[in-house]
């Protein structure tokens, strides 16, 4: 399989979360995987670790996904942000694309949509 | 059959019509799309119980998520350790044998997960516009019914034991 070289900072405060996208990541080749469970967390380790992509939960403690959004995109605007989520109504879509983000991924996450998304966002 | 049916099919087994009267639009499709839930992403091999409302509820263990918005709700699940440690293996497909961390994050992850998915089908039938709190995980909990209804009880029995789901509206529509 081909080793790819893009940083990812997955933030969820959900272990399981977490461990199921860092799987899927990983079975897409990508090795370089950073993990934080809240906004706060997501934002501070944006300006030490300049990720590639950013995949960010929206409820969440201390900071929620669309502040963490905000505040990323206000460091880099380039940022490129995708947001995973149980959440997906239609206030939470709107918010999301307004405040920056790439992309939406309605949780539980589908391997090919995800797929789909990483080629669209880092091509 | 397919899922829908086969939730339909664990329902009218159930005194889900009997109760129905009783319960309000929003608790119904809750029920309804926990079923549907619970099918699809743990197992389907459930049966429900009698719902019931009650006025109050204690349990050993506080697993919960508030609905925001209106109507707003407080859900939670309880069961016995065991059931709990079961259902989270079930559901998360991981090895867990004792009820830690990772089975506290899995039971939290589902009512999560439902919830969700819950609130995006309300959104999608635009017929309100709810959001989620962070799931909470705490000890022993009295939960109390508020002047707006009563809590009601969905008990679900698995092959490894029974779980029961609590929806408590806060705040009903406008």
């Amino acid at each position: 399989m081909e080793v790819k070289d893009a940083k990812f900072l997955i933030c969820d405060d959900s272990i399981l979360a977490r461990k199921s996208l860092t799987a899927l990541l990983k079975s897409f080749g990508y090795t370089n995987i950073l993990e934080v469970s809240n906004g706060q967390d997501a934002v501070n380790t944006y300006m030490h670790e300049h990720p590639t992509v950013v995949l960010l939960d929206i409820v969440m403690p201390i900071k929620d996904g669309i502040t963490a959004t905000k505040e990323i995109l206000e460091y880099d605007p380039k940022a490129k942000i995708i947001m995973v989520s149980s959440v997906g109504t239609q206030t939470n879509l709107r918010e999301a694309i307004k405040a920056g983000a790439r992309d939406f991924i309605q949780k539980p996450v589908e391997e090919s949509l995800l797929e789909e998304v990483l080629e669209h966002v880092l091509n | 059959m397919d899922m829908t049916e086969q939730t339909n099919e664990i329902l009218s087994h159930s005194n889900f019509e009997k109760i129905a009267p009783k319960l309000s639009d929003f608790v119904q499709e809750y029920i309804k799309k926990l079923i549907l839930d619970l099918v699809t992403y743990v197992n389907a091999d459930i049966s429900v119980g009698e719902i019931e409302t009650v006025s109050e509820y204690y349990a050993k263990k506080e697993l919960s998520q508030e609905i925001t918005g209106v109507p707003s709700a407080y859900s939670a699940m309880d069961a016995a350790e065991d059931a709990l440690i079961s259902f989270a293996a079930d559901y998360s497909k991981m090895e867990v044998n004792e009820y830690d961390i990772l089975v506290r994050e899995a039971l939290l992850d589902f009512l999560n997960l439902h919830n969700g998915l819950f609130v995006v089908q309300l959104s999608k039938l635009n017929i309100c516009e709810l959001s989620l709190a962070v799931p909470k995980q705490n000890g022993a909990f009295l939960m109390t019914s508020p002047a707006t209804g009563e809590i009601t009880v969905i008990p679900v029995t698995f092959p490894y034991g029974t779980i029961r789901f609590l929806l408590c509206e806060l705040e009903h529509t406008a």
